[in-house]
């Protein structure tokens, strides 16, 4: 799992079905100063987050249990949280 | 399973019912001589690490279902364990009992 932040939304009207009609973030992994890592990546977000906010992220097989609909769903990424704080002790800041 | 070392705690109170009463802990993934390997990424810890704590975390699609016995968990790395020493040829490079 990774600290993210949401930085836009993805349209796809044509779909797989098992994908149902959530919405699809564009989320971009962040250290814990908000200092962004990797390639921003597409994750669905069945927690309808907004624009801006800070969020954690599944990946892998694992993501595919934050859809809420289907058993098995074609996904790899996925929002499963909101970030209300971080707290990281000085001496440990990267 | 990584070596990593407990630096921060997430508060979260909007999350997946798999999150609730789970501790949500900032680690960093550290290499056998203590320096730091790759980024910061979040883990679950269920064995009572603490922030400065030195310990193994891993991650295996189903494992958090297994050990927490939910039916979906969405969670990738837990905390499995907490590390006293580990030691490289005779000499003992990091852990919790380690100055």
């Amino acid at each position: 799992m990774d600290l993210a932040r949401v930085i836009g939304n993805v349209v796809a009207t044509q779909r797989d079905p098992a994908l149902g009609g959530y919405r699809l973030a564009i989320v971009q992994p962040v250290d814990s100063q908000m200092v962004p890592f990797g390639p921003a990546i597409v994750a669905l977000d069945a927690m309808n987050r907004n624009i801006g906010e800070t969020v954690y992220i599944a990946r892998s097989g694992d993501a595919m249990s934050a859809h809420p609909g289907n058993w098995y769903a074609p996904v790899d990424c996925a929002i499963v949280g909101m970030v209300d704080s971080i707290g990281v002790r000085p001496e440990h800041r990267p | 399973m990584k070596i990593a070392r407990v630096v921060g705690t997430i508060i979260s109170t909007d999350k997946l019912p798999a999150f609730n009463s789970r501790k949500l802990m900032l680690v960093q993934p550290l290499n056998p001589d203590g320096s730091k390997a790759g980024r910061e990424t979040m883990a679950i810890d269920y064995v009572g690490a603490g922030p400065g704590d030195i310990v193994m975390m891993g991650a295996a699609p189903g494992l958090a279902e297994l050990v927490f016995q939910l039916d979906r968990a969405p969670i990738n790395e837990l905390i499995m364990g907490i590390i006293d020493t580990v030691t490289i040829g005779d000499k003992a490079t990091i852990g919790n009992s380690v100055r």
